[in-house]
């Protein structure tokens, strides 16, 4: 019983040590203009019709490689995803969901509307799902997309 | 200064370009967080990202439309005329307007008194003396309007039918109104989010119309003159008639015909205007003689400020 328990506790110990060494943070941005330069800064000013990019940068600074790493970001609320502007910074899959559950790509997404099937809008995507193969130790990974506020 | 000026010019670089007419409410939070899963030796892990949380700014402007589908028509001396004109507010948050008019437009042939400024108190979209209250400004939520009357007294001078009074009303914000769209106010928006001036820069002012009604007011001033000091058989009387408008404003087809008096002769090729010899015939140029009356055609008559409309029309008769 007792040895059980320690077994336990180690793993559980274990698992909060890799857990904590593969993290992922969000951030938003926003297009600043100067000069006839356009870099994307901390978003700051958000109105409507501003496009603002979400990027999460995944980091695993553990010691062991990071493997099927599924990155869901749901699309805000009142934030419309501008098609084909998700990415990623190395090889990856994408899929988009109309309902936040069932992902597909674009070709297989469709909606009804009085009463006819038509492909949907990217406008109408409620979530977006990257999948990366492997992140190695030690290595960091981002994935981003692009929005304008309704 | 300068900081501010930079602010200023970053803003309009992050999205002035593109305002969606209406929008998500300024004070608005907008979060954003992602979950990651995934594997290492073969154990699922899942972790999720901090949250993001922007606040939605407010973006400021009016829209002011003249609301009647034609001019109001009306006559000199009437009190209280309305004007109808609709103020919405187009911005993204609460914002209280001022409200002003103006009267003076250059191209009105007349100008309104007592201008006043009522709001529809009871939205009916009918102006209710007794009961719609005097304002000068009215705050409005987003996207909300307000039906805003501008009531004025019609000058008591006679005036040209079909003369125009051009009045407006200017709804202008009280955060911020500066005209020149990008303009920043930080912190002074709705819960105290940055504030920016949008297309219309936070102002905005239509043109309504009074239509005169009534006389045309062409004034004809008729004279005449004799050679020697009697009126007697082969006596030549010149006859000059003044046309003048009597306001500001336009006719048109103006055609003055004048009969030969009984007893006398036109004297042929003697018809003028201003000084110009007209031929008698009916042909390319504006009179004739029709063999018992002249006729002049001045077609169109304007007149405006500092540019009095004034005709002279001369003929003469030899006593038969």
């Amino acid at each position: 019983m007792k040895k059980s328990f320690l077994s336990v506790l180690s793993i559980f110990v274990f698992s909060s040590i890799v857990y904590a060494d593969v993290s992922i943070k969000s951030e938003s941005l926003q297009e600043k203009t100067i000069n006839k330069q356009t870099t994307w800064v901390k978003a700051a000013k958000v109105i409507p019709g501003t496009k603002i990019r979400y990027v999460n940068t995944i980091n695993n600074n553990g010691n062991e490689t990071a493997q099927n790493l599924v990155v869901t970001n749901p699309v805000p609320k009142h934030m419309l995803y501008i098609g084909e502007s998700a990415k990623c910074s190395g090889v990856c899959s994408i899929t988009y969901s109309l309902d936040g559950k069932i992902f597909d790509v674009p070709t297989k997404l469709f909606v009804t509307e009085n009463g006819k099937k038509r492909a949907a809008k990217a406008t109408e995507y409620k979530a977006i799902r990257w999948v990366v193969q492997a992140l190695d130790a030690k290595q960091s990974s981002s994935v981003q997309f692009d929005t304008i506020l309704e | 200064m300068r900081k501010i000026l930079f602010i200023a010019l970053a803003w309009i670089a992050v999205g002035i370009t593109n305002i969606f007419a209406k929008g998500v409410l300024a004070g608005t939070e907008i979060s954003n967080f992602s979950t990651l899963q995934y594997e290492i030796n073969g154990v699922s892990y899942t972790t999720d990202s901090n949250t993001i949380i922007d606040k939605v700014d407010q973006v400021i402007d009016v829209n002011v439309v003249w609301n009647d589908a034609s001019p109001i028509i009306v006559a000199s001396g009437e009190i209280n005329r309305v004007l109808t004109f609709k103020v919405t507010n187009t911005g993204n948050g609460n914002d209280t307007f001022s409200l002003t008019y103006d009267i003076a437009n250059p191209s009105s042939d007349f100008i309104v008194t007592n201008p006043r400024i009522f709001i529809d108190t009871n939205n009916n979209g009918v102006f209710d003396v007794s009961i719609d209250q005097p304002v000068s400004s009215t705050m409005l939520a987003a996207d909300a309007f307000a039906t805003i009357f501008l009531v004025s007294d019609m000058p008591t001078s006679s005036y040209i039918s079909g003369s125009i009074s051009s009045n407006a009303i200017e709804a202008k914000s009280t955060i911020g109104g500066s005209s020149a769209p990008g303009t920043i106010y930080p912190g002074a928006g709705a819960g105290g989010v940055f504030a920016v001036d949008g297309m219309s820069g936070g102002v905005d002012k239509d043109w309504g119309k009074y239509e005169m009604s009534g006389d045309l007011g062409v004034k004809l001033t008729k004279s005449a003159t004799h050679s020697g000091s009697e009126v007697s058989t082969g006596t030549i009387v010149s006859y000059n008639i003044v046309v003048e408008l009597q306001a500001n404003g336009s006719v048109g087809n103006l055609i003055i015909t004048d009969a030969i008096p009984a007893g006398t002769t036109y004297v042929a090729g003697s018809l003028k205007l201003d000084g110009v010899s007209l031929t008698d015939a009916s042909d390319s140029d504006s009179g004739r003689f029709t063999g018992t009356s002249i006729e002049v055609n001045l077609g169109a008559a304007t007149q405006s400020l500092g540019d009095p409309y004034i005709k002279n029309i001369s003929f003469d008769v030899m006593i038969s």
